[in-house]
């Protein structure tokens, strides 16, 4: 399922004095079983073009296809709701039921499963996200930050959606697991080809994950391309007010004292490794 | 002014009656911060730090043990008038703290609320708005705001009230970098003019700009130490879930791969040249 989205416009509170124009004039294509990344500062729109992908929202102007079906400010019933999971922002927002075990078998719930099948895709989603067991009788707001994000991830894995939405999911996970996210990404990607769309202000991981990135500036697209080419040209970034990944940084400073320099193309710190290591065998060869 | 803050042998939990100590949130914790310092506080998801920072803002008491804030102790009323007075907290989820129906009321609340003068206010609400970057939405309804200005609103309400000691509890979570490297530099100038800032994160690049790092684990202190001594042995942080700075990473794999390296690198020029030198 590709998907298109075609000159899309959006206002938010059309006619009233707090009217917002928060898309105008916007088309991006996505193809299907991608993982695209979509940066850009605070209020450039974001979200909100994610919550018009997802049929959450319908375009003021412009169109949005999503395989074959489409959806225009007219569409009334969005067809493809249900094929796409979501993770918001903020995971308060889409947490309700009393325990974490009830909140993350509500979706696959209403996917007509057994039961046997229903219990199942629940602990091996709360298993992905690295939730402890026995929080699964908890509220899910008697929870810590990052333990509500968690349950929110689950929530839609269990779901098997064959398109992912992740509005800045890592956003107050610890590194392990941020790290388990990122490799779950992968891993959908590669064995399920699920398109990924990764909403983060983390470079690292539109380094590490993306085949494509989206640059938002002011409700429209300022950049499309590879992270390569997002990260080679410096100037650009910066007018964007992005910054380079970690690992390039310190590569810039390696590069200070090195000949030939490092590619800074070098996204993982295996590689890096790898790097270094056959250039000192060679140096010593 | 100055505030001192000390926790002694304090525990904490949200349903003592039902959970066996072992799963209390705070666990014996004793820390004492002074004023001015510059300290981070880093731990796993559910490790403890936003408890430890409500208890230390006073939302929280201590189910055992005490907090005490210069010599009073917080249950008694005075105590928690100083409380008040003096310490900030930019909470991890700003709707929990956004409240007024317009951006500018929202800031104002907190001031009122402090019995701050009206024209005073007026000099303090447009210039907070413009530290975090939201000039120009002052008339906008908080919830109709980005995930990202939220975050900013809740920090402009802090700013604003001029405490003594500001906590930020992930505060540039979901900041652009660009957003994110404003509110640590304007981190850095709060503590260089003498506030006490506390600053919890994930990111070990943020949590590496504090002189002090407190690292918790299920509720207790693992570990209490200045920014030079935990980054040398910042790859043990790995233990606990936690983020390494990526040069000590590189220095772990090197030396894992057999490379002649110092075992001790203080920080990344150090690394950088040896790694050039080793070649
Ligand atoms: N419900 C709403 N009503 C009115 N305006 C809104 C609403 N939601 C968002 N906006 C405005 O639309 C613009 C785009 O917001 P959006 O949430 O898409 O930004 P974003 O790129 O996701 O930002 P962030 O990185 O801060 O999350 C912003 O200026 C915001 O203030
Ligand atoms: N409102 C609450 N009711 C009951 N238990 C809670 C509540 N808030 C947190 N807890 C529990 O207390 C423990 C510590 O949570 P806390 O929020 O302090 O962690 P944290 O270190 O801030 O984590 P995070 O990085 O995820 O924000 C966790 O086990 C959590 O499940
Ligand atoms: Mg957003
Ligand atoms: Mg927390």
């Amino acid at each position: 399922m590709d998907i298109h989205v075609k000159n899309i416009s959006y206002v938010y509170q059309k006619g009233t004095p707090f009217e917002e124009h928060a898309l105008s004039d916007l088309s991006l294509s996505i193809p299907h079983g991608i993982v695209q990344a979509v940066v850009g500062k605070t209020g450039s729109g974001k979200s909100t073009l994610i919550g018009l992908i997802a049929g959450l929202l319908r375009p003021t102007t412009g169109s949005i296809t999503v395989g074959d079906d489409i959806v225009t400010a007219k569409t009334k019933k969005i067809p493809f709701r249900s094929k796409i999971g979501v993770v918001f922002q903020y995971p308060e927002q889409q947490l309700f039921a009393e325990t974490v075990y009830k909140d993350i078998a509500y979706g696959p719930s209403n996917q007509g499963i057994s039961k046997e099948q229903l219990e199942e895709r629940v602990l091996q989603a709360i298993g992905l996200v690295g939730l402890d067991e026995s929080l699964l009788d908890k509220s899910p707001f008697g929870l810590s930050g990052g333990q509500m994000r968690r349950v929110a991830l689950a929530g839609v894995l269990a779901m098997e959606p064959s398109i992912l939405i992740l509005d800045e999911p890592t956003a107050g996970l610890d590194r392990e697991g941020s790290e388990q996210l990122l490799y779950l990404i992968q891993t959908l990607h590669q064995q399920k080809q699920v398109t990924i769309i990764l909403v983060t202000h983390q470079m690292e991981e539109v380094a590490r994950l993306a085949n494509q990135v989206v640059v938002m500036e002011a409700g429209t697209t300022a950049f499309t391309g590879s992270p390569v080419e997002l990260f080679g040209d410096r100037k650009r970034l910066e007018r964007f007010g992005l910054e380079l990944p970690s690992i390039t940084k310190l590569i810039d400073k390696l590069n200070q004292k090195a000949n030939p320099p490092i590619p800074t193309s070098l996204f993982e710190l295996g590689h890096l490794v790898s790097h270094l290591e056959n250039r000192r065998k060679g140096s010593r060869s | 002014m100055a505030t001192e803050i000390s926790l002694e042998n304090v525990w904490f939990h949200y349903y003592p009656q039902t959970e066996s100590r072992e799963k209390w949130a705070i666990q014996g914790v004793d820390l004492i911060f002074q004023q001015g310092e510059y300290v981070s506080i880093i731990g796993s998801n559910g490790s403890g730090k936003s408890s430890l920072a409500c208890l230390i803002n006073g939302l929280f008491i201590p189910t055992n043990g005490n907090l005490v804030i210069n010599g009073q102790h917080i249950e008694d009323d005075q105590g928690r008038w100083e409380l008040k007075q003096r310490i900030g907290m930019v909470f991890q989820n700003p709707d929990n703290q956004i409240v007024a129906p317009s951006v500018l009321d929202d800031v104002a609340f907190g001031l009122e609320n402090l019995g701050v003068a009206r024209e005073e206010m007026q000099k303090r609400i447009p210039h907070v708005l413009e530290l975090v970057g939201l000039s120009g939405l002052e008339k906008k309804e908080p919830h109709h705001l980005s995930g990202g200005q939220k975050q900013r609103l809740a920090i402009a309400g802090v700013l604003a009230m001029q405490p003594d000691v500001l906590i930020f509890d992930e505060s540039t979570s979901m900041l652009d970098p660009d957003g994110r490297h404003h509110i640590l530099q304007l981190m850095r100038k709060l503590h260089l003019s003498g506030k006490t800032i506390i600053h919890i994160t994930h990111q070990a690049t943020e949590a590496f700009l504090a002189d002090r790092l407190v690292v918790l684990n299920k509720g207790k202190v693992m570990l209490d130490q200045n920014r030079e001594a935990l980054y040398a042995n910042s790859a043990q942080l790995t233990n606990w879930g936690l983020d390494v700075p990526i040069s000590i990473e590189l220095h772990q794999n090197l030396l894992a791969k057999g490379w002649n390296l110092s075992h001790r690198i203080e920080n990344e020029e150090q690394l950088v040249s040896e790694i050039w030198t080793y070649m």
